[in-house]
Parts: C-alpha cells; sequence; structure tokens
C-alpha cells in the first residue's frame, strides 16, 4: 500500500477518528472503547504513524503560533538583561510619541490609554541614564535634549574623516544618509562607517544600512532598529524599508507585535508609539505574523505585492487591510551632497557645524509676538491672501539672511467665530507633502507645512504652564499631580496644516494639551486653502478655524487679551516625504533657548489680540 | 527563529554562560524555545501546561548546564524535557480527568513516532511553515485556523455545513500539504481537492 492509499485508508479508519476526536475536542469515549484503540494503537504502526503526524503537526502548529511565552520564573533568576536596551526603545518610542500620534489610526477606535505610557516611571528612567544622550523628534520640529549635550566637555572635534572601506567580517556598512541626526553623539553613522550586531537609532532624517548579503535596509528618523544578523533584525522604532537581493528569501524583520518574513522582496514595516505594527509590500510577498495574542491574531498573513496590513498588540484585535500608500515609506535616499552634508554626530560645544545644528533643533527666533487683529472684512479662504493687507504679521528666514529660500511671512487674525491664520513661505519644494491625513497625519509636519500652537486660556494669559511628558521623563524630573493635570489644559492647542499633495487637499490635525493621546484630522467645520506662488518657489495657506474646535467657543479670546502662540514651519525633501529644517518663530525670550517650544508652552511668544 | 539544522552553534554561548555571563542564557531560550515548545505541544493537550513544562525545562537546564555535552545540547534539552514531561503526568495523573488520561496513554504510545517525525524538522521547515499556511485555500485554511483557535469540529461543522469527521479528514490533509510544502516548498492542492465536502 503506497503512502497515498495508506493515509486514505486511515482517514476513513473510524478508529483513527475516534482519536482525533478525543485529541482534539476531548470527545468523551468509555473506559472499554478507550482501551480497545489503545490496544489497536499498540498494534497497527501506520495508525500510530498517522496519528503521530496528526499530534505532532498540531502541536507544532500550536507552538508556532502561540504567543511568547512570558517566562516570569526563569526572568528572575536570570536577572535584568544586560543591553540596558530598553531605555533606548523608549526614548525613541516617546521620541515618535511625541508626534501626538498615539492615536496612530485615527480611524481603529478603541485603543488603549497611551496616557499611563506617556506618564510611565520608565520614562523617567530614560534619556542620559541610559549612556546615551537620546533625542526626540516632535511635532513641529526636532526634539533633542541638546543642553545636556552641550554640558559634555569632550574637546571640539571637526567634521570626521570618511572612514576606511568596512571588512567584511562586519554584518553591515552605512551607505547612505540623509539630513541625518544620530541619536548617539558618540557614534558617526557616517557613510562608510563599519556596524555589527546592535542597535542604530536615529533622531531624524534617514539612513541607509547595507549588509553584507546585500540587503539594504532605509531606516527613517525617529527610528531604533536592532541589526541582529544577516538574516534578522528587529525594529524598535519608526519605520524601515528592506530590499532583499534577487534570488535571496528569509529575511525577517521583527517587531514588538509583529513578525515579517520575506520572501523575496521589499517591505516596509512601521512601529507606532503604542505597538501597533503596519506593514507594506512593495515588491514580491512577506508573511506577516503576529506575535502576541491568540492564535487568531497571529495567524500568517501573506501580503502581496501593492497590500498592506495593519497589527496591534491587542490580542483582540487581528489584523486589519490598510490602504497601500506608495509614498508612505522613504524607500531609496540620495545622498548628502558635499559641503552641503549636515554632521552626522551633534556637535559638541564649540564645533564648527554647532550653530547650524543648534538652530535645526532650535530654531532661531527673532520675534516675541504677534498682532492678531480683527478683519475689515469676511475673509474668503481660496489660499491667495489678498484679505491679509491690513494684518500686521512677521517675517523671518532660515538662516537670518535677506535672500534665504526659505522664509515665512505670517499672520494672525480673529473674529467672534472663528481664528484665522495666513502664511506666505518660501519653499524650494513646496506643496508636496505627501503624509496622507487617514494614516499618517501624526507624522504630517515632516512633508513640510506649518505648525501654530495656540493657547486660548484666559485666565493663565501669558506665559502659559504646562510641560508635556517628555519634558519632565528627559530630565529624569517626577511630575506633581497639578503639572500632569495642567499637561491636560483643553485650551492648548497644536495645529498642523499641510497641503496633501497627492490628493491636492489642504489638511488639518489638532491636537490639545501637551501630552495628547488623540489628534482630530481634518475636523469639520475647519475651512484652508493653499496657492502656489509664481516661480514655484513657495505658497500660500489660509485657514479659518472655528473656536469651537479650540475648546473655547463658550469664552474665545477678547480684545486686549494677550495669549500664547508660537510658529514652526517645516521644509522637505523634493519628495515631500522626509524633513530637512525648519523655522521656529514666536517665542518668548525669557526662556531658556534649548527647550523645545512642542514640550514646554512657556517658551510660546505672545498673541495679542487687537480691539 | 532558527531550529535544529541551522547554523546556531550554542557550545561558545554555552561557554560564556559557564563563565558567569549569565544573560547569555538568553539566547539559548530564544534559539531553542520554539522547538521546545512545539515538542511539548505535541504532547500536551493545554498551551499553559506547555509553558509551565519549557520554562521548567529551561530552569533546569539553566541550573546543569555544567553536566551538558554543549555539542549534544539540544538532545539534552530533549532528554530534560521527557523527565519533567513525566514528572507533569506524575502530578497531573492524580486528578486528571479520565480523558487526560487517556491522551496521556495515547502520546506515551505514538511517542516513539512522533519523536522520529520531530528529529525530521530543520529551521527552514520552520521558515516556511508560515508561508504554506498562508497560501492554504479559504476553506481548508479556516479549518486548520479554527482548531488553533479551540473551535470544537462540532461547531466548525456547523458553521462549514459538514460532517464532524469531514472536518478531521480535511484538517488531517490539510496537514499532510503542509507537512509536504513545509519540506518541499509546494503546496499540492490535490491534497486539498476534498477539503471542502459538504454532509
Amino acid at each position: 500500500m503506497n503512502d497515498r492509499s495508506s493515509r486514505d485508508s486511515t482517514l476513513n479508519d473510524p478508529a483513527f477518528l475516534e482519536l482525533i476526536a478525543a485529541w482534539h475536542d476531548n470527545v468523551e469515549l468509555s473506559a472499554e472503547r478507550q482501551a480497545e484503540l489503545l490496544a489497536r494503537l499498540h498494534d497497527d504502526p501506520a495508525l500510530r504513524r498517522h496519528l503521530a503526524e496528526q499530534i505532532e503537526f498540531d502541536g507544532l502548529l500550536r507552538a508556532v503560533q502561540a504567543p511568547e511565552a512570558r517566562w516570569l520564573k526563569l526572568e528572575d533568576r536570570l536577572g535584568p538583561p544586560a543591553d540596558g536596551s530598553s531605555g533606548m526603545e523608549d526614548a525613541v518610542m516617546a521620541a515618535i510619541a511625541g508626534e501626538r500620534s498615539l492615536a496612530t489610526d485615527q480611524r481603529a477606535g478603541k485603543r488603549r490609554s497611551s496616557r499611563a505610557w506617556l506618564w510611565s516611571p520608565r520614562l523617567f528612567a530614560v534619556g542620559l541614564a541610559v549612556g546615551l544622550a537620546v533625542g526626540l523628534v516632535i511635532a513641529g520640529g526636532i526634539a533633542f535634549v541638546a543642553s545636556q549635550l552641550r554640558g559634555k566637555t569632550e574637546p571640539p572635534v571637526a567634521a570626521e574623516p570618511v572612514a576606511e572601506p568596512q571588512p567584511q567580517s562586519h554584518l553591515a556598512t552605512v551607505t547612505k544618509t540623509r539630513f541625518l541626526l544620530a541619536a548617539d553623539p558618540e557614534r558617526s553613522l557616517m557613510a562608510g562607517v563599519p556596524l555589527d550586531a546592535g542597535r542604530v537609532a536615529i533622531l531624524g532624517g534617514a539612513v541607509e544600512l547595507t549588509l553584507r548579503n546585500g540587503v539594504v535596509i532605509v531606516l527613517e528618523g525617529p527610528g531604533d532598529i536592532e541589526l541582529k544578523d544577516d538574516m534578522r533584525a528587529f525594529l524598535h522604532a519608526g519605520s524601515a524599508v528592506v530590499r532583499v537581493p534577487k534570488g535571496m528569501s528569509g529575511f525577517r524583520l521583527d517587531t514588538a507585535s509583529t513578525d515579517v518574513l520575506d520572501l523575496g522582496t521589499e517591505f516596509a514595516v512601521r512601529v507606532m508609539p503604542d505597538r501597533m505594527t503596519d506593514v507594506q509590500v512593495y515588491d514580491g510577498a512577506v508573511v506577516a505574523t503576529g506575535n502576541l495574542g491568540a492564535a487568531a491574531s497571529r495567524f500568517p498573513q501573506r501580503l502581496e505585492m501593492g497590500q498592506a496590513a495593519r497589527f496591534s498588540p491587542s490580542p483582540e484585535q487581528p489584523p486589519q487591510t490598510i490602504a497601500y500608500a506608495e509614498e508612505r515609506f522613504v524607500r531609496q535616499i540620495e545622498s548628502d551632497p558635499g559641503v552641503e552634508q549636515l554632521p552626522h554626530v551633534l556637535p559638541r560645544a564649540g564645533a564648527a557645524n554647532e550653530s547650524t545644528e543648534l538652530r535645526r533643533l532650535f530654531g532661531a527666533p527673532r520675534h516675541e509676538s504677534i498682532a492678531v487683529s480683527r478683519p475689515v472684512r469676511p475673509i474668503v479662504i481660496d489660499g491667495r491672501l489678498d484679505d491679509w493687507q491690513s494684518a500686521k504679521g512677521f517675517t523671518s528666514t532660515l538662516d537670518g539672511s535677506d535672500d534665504a529660500a526659505e522664509w515665512i511671512d505670517g499672520r494672525m487674525m480673529y473674529d467672534d467665530e472663528c481664528l484665522y491664520i495666513a502664511a506666505s513661505v518660501g519653499d524650494p519644494a513646496p506643496l508636496r507633502n505627501t503624509f496622507d491625513p487617514a494614516v499618517d497625519a501624526f507624522a504630517a509636519w515632516r512633508g513640510g507645512g506649518l505648525q501654530v500652537r495656540v493657547s486660548t486660556d484666559r485666565e493663565q494669559g501669558w506665559p502659559v504652564v504646562a510641560n508635556s511628558p517628555n519634558y519632565f521623563g528627559m530630565r529624569q524630573l517626577v511630575p506633581t499631580p497639578e503639572q500632569k493635570a495642567a499637561a491636560e489644559n483643553p485650551r492648548l492647542a497644536h495645529l498642523t496644516m499641510w497641503f496633501h499633495a497627492p490628493s491636492k487637499t489642504p489638511c488639518l490635525s489638532i491636537a490639545h494639551g501637551m501630552l495628547v493621546e488623540q489628534i482630530a484630522v481634518n475636523p469639520s467645520g475647519f475651512r484652508g486653502g493653499f496657492a502656489p506662488s509664481p516661480g514655484g518657489r513657495g505658497y500660500t495657506l489660509e485657514y479659518a478655524i472655528p473656536w469651537r474646535l479650540l475648546n473655547c467657543d463658550r469664552d474665545p479670546p477678547r480684545p486686549g487679551d494677550t495669549l500664547a502662540a508660537a510658529w514652526q514651519v517645516s521644509f522637505s525633501d523634493e519628495g515631500g516625504r522626509l524633513w530637512r529644517d525648519q523655522i521656529v518663530e514666536l517665542r518668548n525670550a525669557a526662556e531658556l533657548a534649548r527647550i523645545f517650544i512642542w514640550e514646554r508652552a512657556a517658551t510660546w511668544g505672545r498673541a495679542e489680540y487687537q480691539p | 527563529m532558527t531550529f535544529s539544522g541551522g547554523t546556531f552553534d550554542p557550545q561558545p554561548i554555552i561557554a560564556a554562560i559557564l563563565r558567569g555571563e549569565t544573560d547569555l542564557f538568553r539566547l539559548l531560550v530564544r534559539e531553542y524555545g520554539l522547538f521546545l515548545r512545539g515538542f511539548l505541544a505535541a504532547r500536551l493537550h493545554h498551551l499553559e501546561d506547555v509553558d509551565d513544562v519549557a520554562q521548567e525545562v529551561f530552569l533546569v537546564a539553566f541550573d546543569r548546564l555544567s553536566t551538558c555535552d554543549p555539542a549534544h545540547f539540544r538532545q539534552w534539552l530533549i532528554g530534560i524535557a521527557k523527565n519533567e514531561l513525566r514528572e507533569h503526568w506524575r502530578k497531573q495523573s492524580r486528578r486528571a480527568a479520565a480523558m487526560d488520561r487517556f491522551r496521556e496513554e495515547v502520546a506515551a504510545a505514538v511517542d516513539v513516532e512522533v519523536d522520529a517525525s520531530f528529529r525530521l524538522l530543520r529551521a527552514e521547515h520552520i521558515e516556511r511553515l508560515l508561508d504554506c499556511i498562508s497560501r492554504l485555500p479559504d476553506r481548508v485554511r479556516r479549518i486548520v485556523r479554527a482548531g488553533l483557535d479551540g473551535v470544537r469540529a462540532d461547531e466548525l461543522a456547523d458553521e462549514l455545513g459538514m460532517h464532524r469527521n469531514a472536518i478531521y479528514q480535511a484538517r488531517f490533509r490539510g496537514f499532510a500539504a503542509l507537512r509536504k510544502c513545509m519540506e518541499t516548498g509546494g503546496l499540492d492542492m490535490l491534497d486539498l481537492s476534498n477539503g471542502g465536502s459538504a454532509r
């Protein structure tokens, strides 16, 4: 009897079916029948073999798809991991959390509260405590604990020489960088630097890593990836695109919630602050498997070219299909050219490039206040600024020079219904933002646009006292209950305005307080318009935002009020995808310069509401 | 997830652990955890028992690592697993239900065959298994998945309009196809052609 006929015979054998029913479904059998079946099993090698195959394979499948075991006794016996890596992971996660994206999917509905995570004591223990000066790239700019870094006393260093070509024994090589801000100032990530297994964390820009077997990984900042070996990496935070050479397969990129197995392909993975994982396939196919929760959520899902899915860390939430969007990830980067190349480590005090880096991090504000006037006639929101001639504003350029390509002319007005914001922006790559408001609104600033932070808290006036969790965490401070409450002030708002180029749509996201766990994206009632500037070197924008959306429609700003406001304009690469630089304006000059405006509302300048 | 036959070499790691770098034991747990759980899951019905016993196996292995021949770490681990299984069954037998005892006897009866089958597994097989599962036809995939989710065959039979035995037969064919796919890389649809017969 050949194997197939033996198998078919077994399949119709009542004894086999009863044994399977008992094994899988606990179907009751009489003691007499049990004895008969056991006797049969002892006497029939074919039955034993087929049953063994079933049992063994069932066990294997259950093991493969079971959640990761939590062996607490074993962990206790082994003690804490020696690599101290969790602090780094938390810090970069905090960086992305600062993008106010904790509701990363505005459509997803329920999710665990991220607030507890934000205030987590673990977060307070990160930062310099992990031995790495970790920075944060946050909404509206780049966040970094620069003041800590600057306090170091190492001798100044000039630009580092290009590293020697790496010997083959190293696991990987940095092959390209673009607008890079490395997380660890002690570790250069310039092109040519060899890397061994371990973590690579960046705060901004992007880095391309090429493994010795030809696998290419593009990591976008803020991001943190751990290279394990030739065929494995772990994405702790951020986004990475993996390109596997033709003829190769089997590379794995895992995250805290998902394992992604390459089947010869190019694919992208994004880890969001709440451990949600998005997987998108550009070419070939992958098998993505949730690694948490019940078997249902761990069932392998094959994703082919042009498909994308979202994996939740929640055991109850199965993977969701999401829209494929070509431009969601940075797939390739061009190296920073020649003299424009940015430093690959943050400058130490006195370094030649320190002033440029500081400006990129914190801006170089020149204005402390703006007059918010009332319109003399109704404003038509069409992106053209012919209604704004009467409004006083401010102008600023990227580097303070008159001939800078990046500049802004900003203005604000108000009436009983709305706050109005208008800007004329000089931008060499205008109106190219590709961040989809339905999926990636939390990070939209990276593609270029305007962010305005406003307070409508008339009781507090100016300055406003409120700090983000990151502010405390990165300084290893523990906030008081009052400080936590202040961070939840609903009358503080962070507005991000961008033009989504693929759909030609003016977009708005609003986050409230300083620890926002959800952002409202394109909320009902706002109006916005963009128009390209003549010559294609910039754009104008115009927004009307109802007071209702700022939680103050019952008590909006009144003539004579002095409240808080701050502006940030972000500039992207030509593709509207990778953050490049920023202008920061309207800042409280009494506040220390090396504090990010997103993390401390007291740094915001004055908005003086005119009669 | 590397399994037997992969490039993972435990010998230098074991040497380092024995020199005091105990944290490295986590590498062994990571490399052999799935293998061990698979071995145990083929013998224990409840997944929580699998994890409990697997943890005990690793604890014993950690405590007795100096007695291990590093060149045969996997076999040594399986030896510990078998001892721990016996201990588990001994403890359970006093309070186990009749059907649990029956399953233990069934597991013991086919232990040699399960062992033989397990020995053939290689790392690349496991990697391929995930792909193979994802390529199953929807109906068979549903049946395989339902079994893993703990859905009883009777309930699934009602849902799919099939007889309970047809569910078992479809699952059997699904497993056979997966095994073949795992070993060869190809999914034989002929093996699954009777996977959805209605009652």
